[in-house]
């Protein structure tokens, strides 16, 4: 997955991932799977006060590890800045594969 | 014209019932902690939940009580502190999980016991959890030795977890920024990226320090903004 995660960038997108946690927890998280932050090639962003989830309407709907997180959700932004596409999950794991990423960002063009 | 007339006025009156519906809960500063308190007792409903794992359905709109309930306690600050212990000590499961995590924000004004007594005692593991999260947040040293202690006792998974996170944090309290971000929040935002529309700009700290805004990348390149849950 983290290779076709490039394969987003190199087709001159910028990936954004938001973490409704503070940086400790998300941090330890990383750890735990053998990571570092600076081995990601995309900026984790730490959303603690929820309040980016809030605007895009994906805070607080699901409840897993036992707190209030967000609904996993897929948005993508073109170059004015207009929002193209959402994909809030219906379920756990719900989210569009890299190749539809990739699809879609084509279109954008 | 006349029957033009009626309908016009009807309109307009739907209209502007329906923007002061909209209106009325983000009147963060015109309730006291125990109204929004109030609030949220009225409006959340714990039937959301399907089977696991636990994801509201689309059209539910508990979460924005629960935002905009956490958004005016945070915002009152320290008058706060006290009504929302009391209600971490008598109120129901829903209420004291949401004082926790409001307690959470407001941890450098909280006194420990009552924190330290919630992740004792709570029969709720996700009050425990987020009692856990605010005391942490408190930056206090000595309380790594009674968290370590409740460590070996407790039960839950996520709870043991946080009380991890807790202790490898060293004792830095909750960045006033985020507090600062949470309390100022334009609530009036809420739900508000739309299809079609300029995406909601936003700035936010990634994990190696530095601060992104989404409009940084404007006339530069799109932006794939994916939300995760922890699961890196």
């Amino acid at each position: 997955m983290r290779d076709r995660l490039e394969e987003i960038e190199n087709r001159g997108a910028q990936l954004l991932a938001v973490d409704p946690h503070e940086a400790w927890s998300a941090k330890y998280l990383l750890k735990e799977v053998g990571l570092q932050e600076s081995d990601l090639s995309y900026p984790l962003l730490t959303d603690s006060a929820h309040v980016v989830s809030a605007m895009y309407g994906v805070a607080f709907q699901m409840r897993i590890h036992t707190e209030w997180s967000n609904r996993p959700a897929t948005f993508i932004i073109d170059r004015q800045g207009i929002l193209r596409y959402e994909r809030r999950a219906n379920t756990f794991g719900d989210r569009p594969t890299p190749d539809e990423i990739l699809e879609l960002l084509e279109k954008l063009d | 014209m006349t029957a033009n007339y009626f309908p016009g006025r009807f309109t307009v009156g739907i209209v502007l019932a329906a923007a002061w519906a909209g209106l009325a809960p983000q009147a963060a500063h015109s309730r006291s902690p125990e109204q929004w308190i109030e609030y949220f007792s009225e409006h959340w409903r714990d039937d959301g939940w399907g089977s696991p794992p636990y994801m509201r359905t689309a059209n539910d709109n508990g979460w924005q009580v629960r935002m905009r309930a956490l958004q005016g306690l945070v915002a009152a600050g320290g008058p706060a502190v006290k009504p929302l212990l009391r209600v971490l000590e008598q109120g129901d499961p829903n209420q004291r999980m949401l004082a926790a995590q409001a307690l959470g924000y407001l941890a450098p004004h909280v006194p420990s016991q009552p924190l330290l007594s919630a992740v004792r005692n709570d029969p709720d593991a996700a009050v425990r959890l987020y009692a856990v999260d605010a005391l942490a947040r408190q930056g206090r040293d000595d309380i790594a030795t009674p968290l370590a202690e409740l460590e070996k006792s407790e039960t839950n998974r996520d709870v043991k977890k946080h009380i991890a996170y807790a202790l490898d944090r060293e004792g830095v309290r909750i960045d006033s920024q985020v507090v600062d971000d949470l309390r100022n929040w334009d609530a009036d935002r809420i739900d508000s990226a739309q299809l079609g529309k300029a995406a909601p700009d936003f700035r936010l700290p990634s994990l190696t320090g530095e601060t992104v805004r989404l409009s940084d990348f404007r006339g530069k390149k799109p932006v794939v903004l994916v939300f995760i849950y922890g699961d890196t």
